[in-house]
């Protein structure tokens, strides 16, 4: 029987995520068969960060060297960078190491290295049968004598070395035990800064890292074996000015280290750096220049797939950091760059599944990629001040009446100011890392402390807190995956599982159950045997996207436009006094404004109730608003600007301003809610009147009919315009909190007529799924307010009542 | 209800997030506790037969003996007591003579074992030889004495208690290296052979591979290999003493073969000693095995960067023509070197590295450098400037460097060839691969002095050997092919030239030849072809263009030949024989003045061109009336 592709049981498999999900698992597979050794490289490695910041003042040429890392048996360099502007570097050769000289003029300088170190500790097992030879190569011969800071043959070493030998002066294992155990024991260790000879350790009896390692030198070169000082720095994590000293013994064709001072016997941990080898200086320069210097280092764990040679050259599927790499990319910039598409993933998957609301969508995500580079506190105090000192210029410059768009410019402008200033006098000079806050994208924490200003004006502290919760949790979550090695590996080693994450996040989106945070939300709906919850997922997915037109979203959202469709079809809605969309007619619609009283000033594309200007009474230049505040005629054409420039418009583009009477509440409403105007809510779906709830506002919502903000939800019985239970927040209530009126069984004016003004709303603008919001006013009787395209849900929770089926069974 | 939760709402994928996240936490704790530190480096002596043999005895008395502990704790707590002080005070003044030496001796035998050699020598100095050996630890004192570096009385020990007892191993060993330590290499011999006659399996391998070292030391090489042999039969799985075969062999100047038998034994022991890498790779290097050097260190130079490592290497690449990769490991040098005079060695590799050999001679005139290295470097620029009368010198005289010897010899060979004495040079090459029948480019350099000589058959042969070692070169392939054509056999050489280009489609050399083929097997159609491909690979190709241009004129076609031979002039417009060619062709073409003019021009380059004065002759003749 042939296979039928069309059938239906076949045709999941052809679904995007599921096919996607299918070829990604067939290349892993394939490419795991291929290349079996790959796994290997997902073991980590231990990766230091290591930068060197010097710092220092002159008035005329200056010459500052020192030694870099350089790669050896036990220290690979990954990344490297130099940062030395008008400086010229010059790598002489050097036998101590690689000796790096920067010369330039003038100035306050600061010059920083920093490098990606790969490090391996070293263990040595001397044999006991170890004899000292008696001669050695040529090239060995400077390690063998003698100089002024490390005497051989003075006779107090002589001396102390009749006192320390062991029975057996020919034994290597022997010898060096002795001069170990002299060094480190006998030898106190004390935090000497200066140079410290052999003879002034022996005499003192006390010395730091450079003076009992000279002594050790000077007694092993005595006993006829080549040794020499190694000069570098012990990577613990730490900003700090100290060096290190230690020191290396060449036994059979090994240079064997030992360390006096921090007890390590043929043997050298992880993280020691070593940077020269001789007796030399670490840094030179110039002098009278004020030289200042600090090392910093920070340990993590690396994939190194990311920068270790995998790919064989027949490889089907090449490593994607190899690829990176061949575009010049950083290693950090890289795995940054590979594991952008999972960090995506995490917040699609806490915001459409979880229900966790950030400031900004993929904010946390950058602010975490800029932490990989900082570490991740500095990171996060970085950002968290950047997104202070925005949030104030925000209300700073909110407060001085400045328009939107040059308001987010200053903004930018000022965290760019405050950065070089911070950098260059709050934060340390030498801390390098300090320099690379500059990485942090500006521009989108300007534009979230926008958001967070306009939260605060629109949201409760609860929500912002909630939010700033959200960010941080996903901040976090990011950034450990940005810092996992393991998933650092896999997706350089397997650039394929890009497919699964991208099938899962189609999934995602294909995806309309409810969120985590709605079964909160909805916690009294979930109950057994209540009907099923529309989710916020559910809604989009299943309502809007299929059933209400891009068109009619944007109409609607346009309130002059909706208004217009409505008056075609008879649909009493309030007059529009006057209307401004350019700028250059705002002097004329003052005109018109100069003429009325007892008006509102609304934006046309506004949302929530924000930039409506209730006007009550006429004054000598300006109003008085229904608050009493007095609005002179300045601040109400700049409040008109602020609409213009799309302050209060829901997307943030240009918007109008309109003039509509003032709505007087009907008496019925008025006699239990004395504040604000209250408005009914009717959810319209394919023509059907599916629900209805009565926003009531109160003193807490400041006289708005937002729930949210704290306005009441009375639910309404569709049949008989009657209101039942009351809910304010979580909490249900009967009477109001500021009248303390009963808000039950009230029986709304008007009900037919809303009733039907709510289906002629759909005749004019057919949008599938919409909410109707009408207001009764003591003369006019019911007006609509506006149509929604995408209303709440928070009407299932008034209701006490999910919608789910009734809503999907109505198409 | 749980349903409701667990199909409504995002729970299941938040559980399967949970357990993903988990899943990759507990693989990254399983991963980071994976990380194994580094291996611990055993160092070993270079020689490990140089370890004394140690005699175990159970002592008389235990260490738990009150006055055992007693006599000890004294000498060791205070120094300045001296042992006679100790004996002489009690309890100890009152023992019995037989309960005296038990401790005594005792005591010595623990403090020896605890390696406190001084008082266990002067504890035992204060009895009799024959004291010390009824009591077991005449050896212990011999043995002591040693450690002490007092080798001559340690070796007078060891005598006298061999006197006792004749069979005892371990002194007689021992005896052996201490005199092997003196340098008394024949009678080190003497006993080593007594103690491999009185010994049996590993102990006689030690003894064997002792007296094998004594041998080598007064360059009795072949008592050597023998001795390391039969060693090697006692303890095959000792790396060293393979090492040590191979070493001798050698020096001893045996076949490169068994020499490298006898290194991939010992490295194969042990694969993680670089010392045993690196003595394998200089072997190699010095019997010019070079891409050998590159695969023996490839491993273990990761590891252990050894300097001598980069200077094999760099040698080698330097050797192979591979100046880039040589110069890697000369930077390396460059940098690390300690010794001003291995600074400069490795400045005028990196000269000769950069083909500046005339800089590089006239900086190595005002050295003091005095190594081998450097006179062959030295060597190698004089024949790369071809001054081969300052080359052969300096490389006659390496002949006498167990080091440079043969890589002096193929450059020798190579300058005769240059100076085209090839019996000479194939008389070298015969003696080269004789050595060393494994390196390909031996066999191919002779092919060509065969060649030279015009002796097809040897020359096949040789190339044959080349090939039979590395059959994926293209020179050497080309090579065959040209010698089958010079040999008669002319199908073989197509035959072979198509594989050749089935294989290697774009190789110009090789299409060139094809066409040479096609000519000498009159095949100008064919050949016409074959050059025009090499044109589109390399257009502006000098020899393609006039040979293609002969054959087109042959053939009559001249426009397409004279249009070859524009393209020929405007890259060399002083070709004399292009211009008369042109000329040629356009008088065949009845092109009578663009051939005076071309004609002219010949003239003018090379007044006395014949066949130019020829042709303007007979074109005077007989058009210009």
């Amino acid at each position: 029987m042939p296979l039928d592709l069309s059938a239906k049981k076949y045709r999941r498999f052809f679904r995007p995520p599921i096919s996607l999900l299918l070829i990604s698992l067939l290349l892993l597979i394939i490419h795991i068969i291929s290349e079996q050794n790959l796994h290997t490289f997902l073991t980590p490695e231990s990766v230091y960060k290591y930068t060197l910041s010097m710092s220092f003042e002159s008035d005329g040429d200056v010459t500052v060297s020192t030694y870099l890392p350089d790669n050896d048996d036990r220290l690979e360099i990954l990344d490297e960078t130099i940062s030395s502007p008008n400086f010229d570097i010059e790598h002489p050769n050097n036998v101590g190491g690689r000796y790096t000289q920067w010369s330039g003029s003038e100035g306050n300088e600061t010059i920083s290295y920093s490098a990606l170190l790969s490090l391996k500790d070293i263990q040595f097992e001397l044999s006991s049968h170890i004899e000292i030879p008696t001669l050695y190569e040529r090239w060995l011969t400077p390690y063998l004598k003698e100089t002024a800071a490390i005497p051989i043959a003075h006779p107090e070493i002589q001396t102390l070395w009749t006192q320390i030998k062991p029975a057996n002066q020919t034994n290597t294992l022997d010898v060096l035990q002795s001069i170990y155990t002299y060094t480190h024991q006998k030898i106190n260790s004390l935090p000497f800064k200066g140079f410290t000879d052999s003879l002034t350790a022996l005499r003192l009896g006390a010395a730091s890292c450079n003076g009992k390692s000279r002594l050790f030198v000077s007694l092993a070169r005595l006993n006829n074996l080549p040794s020499r000082l190694v000069g570098g720095v012990i990577l613990n994590g730490e900003k700090k000015k100290t060096s290190h000293q230690w020191v290396e013994v060449y036994i059979e064709d090994y240079w064997v280290p030992f360390d006096p001072t921090n007890g390590h016997f043929a043997r050298l941990p992880r993280h020691y750096v070593a940077l020269y080898r001789g007796d030399y200086q670490l840094f030179k320069h110039t002098s009278n220049i004020n030289f200042d210097y600090s090392f910093n280092s920070y340990k993590g764990d690396i994939s190194p797939a990311l920068y270790r040679d995998t790919s064989s050259p027949d490889t089907l599927i090449p490593n994607a950091a190899a690829l990176l790499k061949t575009l010049g990319l950083p290693l950090q910039t890289s795995y940054i760059f590979l594991l952008f598409p999972i960090c995506t993933l995490l917040i699609t998957f806490l915001r459409n599944i979880v229900g966790l609301k950030t400031f900004g969508i993929f904010m946390p995500m950058l602010i975490a990629a800029a932490s990989v580079y900082t570490g991740f506190w500095v990171g996060l105090i970085g950002f968290t001040t950047v997104l202070l000192l925005a949030f104030i210029s925000h209300v700073i410059l909110g407060k001085l009446n400045i328009l939107k768009i040059p308001r987010l410019a200053s903004i930018i402008t000022i965290t760019t100011i405050a950065s070089l200033i911070g950098m260059s006098s709050i934060a340390i000079p030498q801390n390098f890392e300090f320099g690379l806050l500059a990485l942090f994208p500006v521009v989108i924490i300007s534009f979230a402390a926008d958001r967070i200003h306009q939260m605060t004006n629109e949201s409760s502290w609860p929500e912002l807190a909630q939010n700033a919760v959200g960010t941080l949790i996903t901040l976090f979550l990011c950034y450990l995956i940005f810092t996992s090695f393991l998933l650092q590996g896999l997706f350089a080693l397997y650039p394929e599982l890009l497919l699964t994450v991208l099938a899962l996040q189609i999934s995602i989106g294909s995806w309309s159950g409810m969120r985590i945070s709605e079964i909160i939300r909805f916690r009294r709906l979930m109950g057994h045997g209540k009907k099923q919850v529309l989710s916020i997922n559910g809604r989009n997915r299943d309502l809007i996207y299929k059933h209400n037109s891009e068109t009619l979203l944007k109409l609607a959202t346009n309130k002059l436009e909706t208004k217009k469709c409505l008056s075609l079809n008879n649909v009493p809605c309030p007059a529009t006094i006057a209307s401004c969309y350019e700028f250059g007619d705002i002097a004329a619609f003052m005109q018109q404004l100069d003429k009325q009283a007892d008006i509102v000033i609304k934006p046309n594309k506004g949302a929530r109730g924000n930039g409506i200007l209730l006007l009550a009474k006429k004054q000598h230049d300006g109003f008085i608003s229904t608050s009493g505040k007095s609005w002179p005629s300045k601040a109400i054409k700049q409040h008109i600007e602020e609409i213009l420039s799309g302050s209060f418009s829901q997307n943030g583009d240009e918007d109008a301003a309109y003039i509509e009477p003032m709505i007087h509440q009907h008496h019925t409403l008025k006699s239990f809610a004395p504040l604000g105007l209250c408005d009914i809510r009717i959810i319209v779906c394919n023509g059907k009147l599916l629900s209805a709830m009565l926003r009531i506002p109160t003193l807490k919502s400041k006289g708005k009919a937002n729930l949210h903000k704290g306005a009441i939800g009375t639910s309404i019985d569709l049949k008989t315009g009657r209101t039942g239970r009351s809910l304010m927040g979580r909490q249900i209530i009967h009477n109001h909190p500021d009248s303390n009126k009963s808000l039950q069984n009230i029986q709304l004016p008007y009900w037919n007529d809303i009733k039907n003004m709510a289906e002629q709303c759909y005749q004019s603008i057919p949008l599938g799924y919409m909410g109707v919001d009408i207001c009764i006013d003591e003369k006019e009787g019911p007006l609509v307010l506006e149509v929604n395209g995408r209303p709440g849900l928070e009407i299932q929770n008034v209701n006490d009542e999910g919608i789910h089926n009734t809503v999907l069974g109505a198409f | 209800m749980l349903k409701k939760y667990f199909f409504q709402t995002g729970l299941p994928y938040l559980l399967f997030a949970v357990f993903i996240m988990l899943g990759l936490i507990f693989t990254e704790t399983l991963l980071k506790s994976s990380v194994k530190e580094s291996p611990i480096i055993k160092i070993t002596p270079s020689s490990d037969e140089a370890a004394e043999t140690l005699q175990e005895i159970t002592p008389r008395l235990d260490a738990s003996h009150p006055l055992v502990t007693l006599l000890i704790k004294r000498l060791t707590s205070n120094q300045l007591t001296s042992v006679n002080d100790v004996l002489n005070a009690e309890p100890f003044l009152s023992l019995s003579p037989a309960e005296h030496l038990a401790i005594v001796s005792s005591g010595a035998y623990i403090l020896s074992k605890k390696q406190d050699f001084v008082n266990t020598i002067n504890l035992l100095t204060t009895l009799t030889v024959e004291q010390r050996v009824t009591q077991d630890v005449q050896f212990t004192f011999a043995h002591a004495l040693s450690k002490t570096d007092k080798t001559a009385a340690s070796i007078e020990q060891y005598k006298l208690y061999k006197a006792f007892k004749p069979n005892a191993f371990a002194a007689i060993f021992n005896h052996g290296l201490l005199l092997k330590k003196t340098g008394a290499y024949e009678e080190a011999i003497r006993v080593f052979l007594d103690a491999a006659d009185k010994s049996s399996g590993y102990k006689k391998a030690k003894a064997l591979r002792s007296l094998a070292d004594s041998e080598y030391q007064l360059s009795r090489y072949t008592d050597a290999i023998n001795h390391y042999k039969k060693s090697i039969e006692y303890r095959p799985n000792n790396p060293n003493t393979w090492a040590q075969l191979g070493k001798t062999l050698s020096t001893s100047g045996a076949p490169y073969k068994q020499v490298a038998d006898a290194y991939e034994k010992a490295t194969a022991l042990n694969q993680q000693d670089p010392r045993l890498q690196l003595a394998k790779a200089k072997h190699q290097l010095q019997h010019y095995d070079y891409t050998a050097v590159f695969h023996t260190l490839k491993a273990t130079q990761s590891k252990s960067n050894n300097i001598n490592g980069h200077r094999l290497l760099a040698w080698s690449f330097l050797e192979l023509g591979k100046r880039n990769n040589a110069k890697k490991h000369i930077r390396y040098l460059i940098q690390h070197e300690t010794s001003k005079q291995g600074k400069k060695k490795a400045e005028l590799m990196l000269l000769y590295a950069n083909k500046h050999y005339k800089e590089l001679l006239s900086q190595a005139k005002n050295s003091q450098l005095k190594s081998d290295d450097f006179y062959y470097l030295k060597a190698l620029a004089y024949r790369k400037l071809g001054f081969y009368k300052s080359s052969m010198p300096i490389l006659n005289r390496l002949l006498d460097s167990e080091t440079h010897h043969w890589r002096s010899r193929i450059q020798i060979a190579r300058i005769k060839r240059s100076r085209h004495q090839y019996n000479e040079a194939v008389a070298d090459y015969q003696q080269l691969i004789l050595h060393n029948n494994a390196i390909a480019f031996l066999p191919f350099e002779l092919s060509l002095t065969y060649e030279s000589l015009a002796q097809a058959k040897p020359a096949l042969e040789s190339i044959r050997h080349a090939l039979s070692i590395n059959a994926a070169n293209k020179a050497y392939q080309l090579a065959n092919i040209r010698l089958l054509q010079l040999s008669g056999a002319s199908d073989a050489a197509l035959l072979g030239i198509n594989t050749l280009l089935a294989e290697n489609p774009t190789y110009a050399r090789a299409i060139k030849l094809k066409a040479q083929l096609q000519i000498a097997r009159n095949e100008p159609d064919n050949a016409t072809k074959t050059l025009e491909q090499v044109l589109a690979l390399q257009p502006s190709n000098i020899a393609t263009l006039k040979k293609l241009s002969e054959l087109l004129i042959d053939r009559s076609r001249y426009k397409l030949a004279q249009s070859y031979l524009t393209t020929l002039l405007t890259e060399q417009s002083d070709s004399v024989d292009a211009r008369y060619l042109l000329a040629y062709s356009y008088f065949k073409d009845k092109k009578i003045a663009q051939a005076l003019t071309e004609l002219d021009n010949v003239l003018k380059l090379n007044h006395q061109h014949q066949l130019a004065k020829e042709l303007k002759r007979t074109i005077n003749s007989n058009f210009i009336s």
